[in-house]
């Protein structure tokens, strides 16, 4: 029977998929038993999903960040 | 297949299209020097940024789709950061830069502290109030904490979680950009992900970073 802390030791296989079947229903048993890691799978997951935000530049910066590097990539030839 | 990934977005940059490398680096600027951070630190990062863009614009024509597009730029990145770093390195200790130490002190000791010696929980972790993905982004003190915990991470742990999670590239991407094994990538990545948690759930109890 998996403790706590090695569903903590886990986390990141678990729910990368990245798990054996074996080691996968002994995580899933165990979750199904404990509120308490199911509560902190939830957040650990809840605080990765806070940062898939992808930044972009304006377009107006790209624009002249991108003459910039032509300019210097044609200079160099 | 994403619009930059499109044959004729690829024929236009071949031909080294003003317009299509303007929306490529509008696309990727950032997400590069999220990389070239994670390499070399913030004091060199948008410089090697800057070489590896005019690397890029001189490759175009010789690109051969061997690769997605993507992962070819940060190849091209990684060796700019690479070579900026061990020039650099010779002077200055980046690593030096980062009080990680301390912060793998706090990981082992929110471990040691949280579990009893049967290996469970102490305590339950408190509810979090924000607690979707939408709230946490829009609490500034929080996002500025996250931001900060994130400068903290040691280099390779910072590397591996900013690729993965934040760029969101595919595990054999990451380990393939940063000449890692995938055992060790997992590793890094699990240590940094265990920090975020702890940053963020340290923010919920306390209301402060």
């Amino acid at each position: 029977m998996l403790k706590c802390k090695d569903v903590v030791t886990n986390a990141t296989d678990y729910i990368d998929k990245e798990m054996s079947w074996s080691q996968s229903m002994s995580m899933a048993l165990h979750l199904l038993l404990c509120g308490h890691c199911r509560r902190f799978i939830k957040y650990f997951k809840l605080s990765l999903l806070s940062l898939k935000k992808k930044r972009t530049i304006s377009s107006e910066n790209a624009t002249q960040l991108g003459s910039e590097i032509i300019a210097k990539a044609q200079a160099d030839t | 297949m994403n619009d930059m990934e499109s044959t004729s977005f690829l024929e236009k940059l071949k031909i080294q299209d003003h317009q299509a490398f303007n929306q490529l680096v509008q696309q990727y600027h950032s997400s590069l020097l999220t990389v070239a951070r994670a390499i070399v630190g913030d004091i060199w990062a948008e410089e090697v940024v800057q070489e590896a863009w005019v690397s890029i614009y001189k490759a175009l024509p010789k690109f051969q789709k061997r690769s997605s597009l993507k992962t070819w730029m940060y190849t091209i990145l990684k060796n700019e950061a690479k070579s900026r770093y061990k020039k650099e390195s010779k002077t200055v200790s980046l690593e030096a830069q980062l009080p990680a130490d301390q912060q793998d002190r706090s990981i082992e000791d929110w471990l040691g502290n949280a579990f009893n010696k049967d290996g469970h929980w102490l305590n339950s972790l408190s509810g979090w109030d924000l607690n979707s993905p939408e709230a946490l982004m829009q609490e500034e003190q929080l996002h500025k904490c996250i931001e900060h915990t994130l400068d903290l991470l040691k280099p390779d742990q910072r590397s591996v979680f900013l690729l993965r999670d934040q760029e969101q590239l595919a595990m054999d991407e990451v380990c393939n950009i940063l000449d890692i094994s995938h055992s060790n990538a997992r590793v890094l990545l699990h240590r940094a992900r265990l920090k975020l948690f702890q940053a963020i759930n340290h923010y919920q109890e306390i209301g402060e970073c």
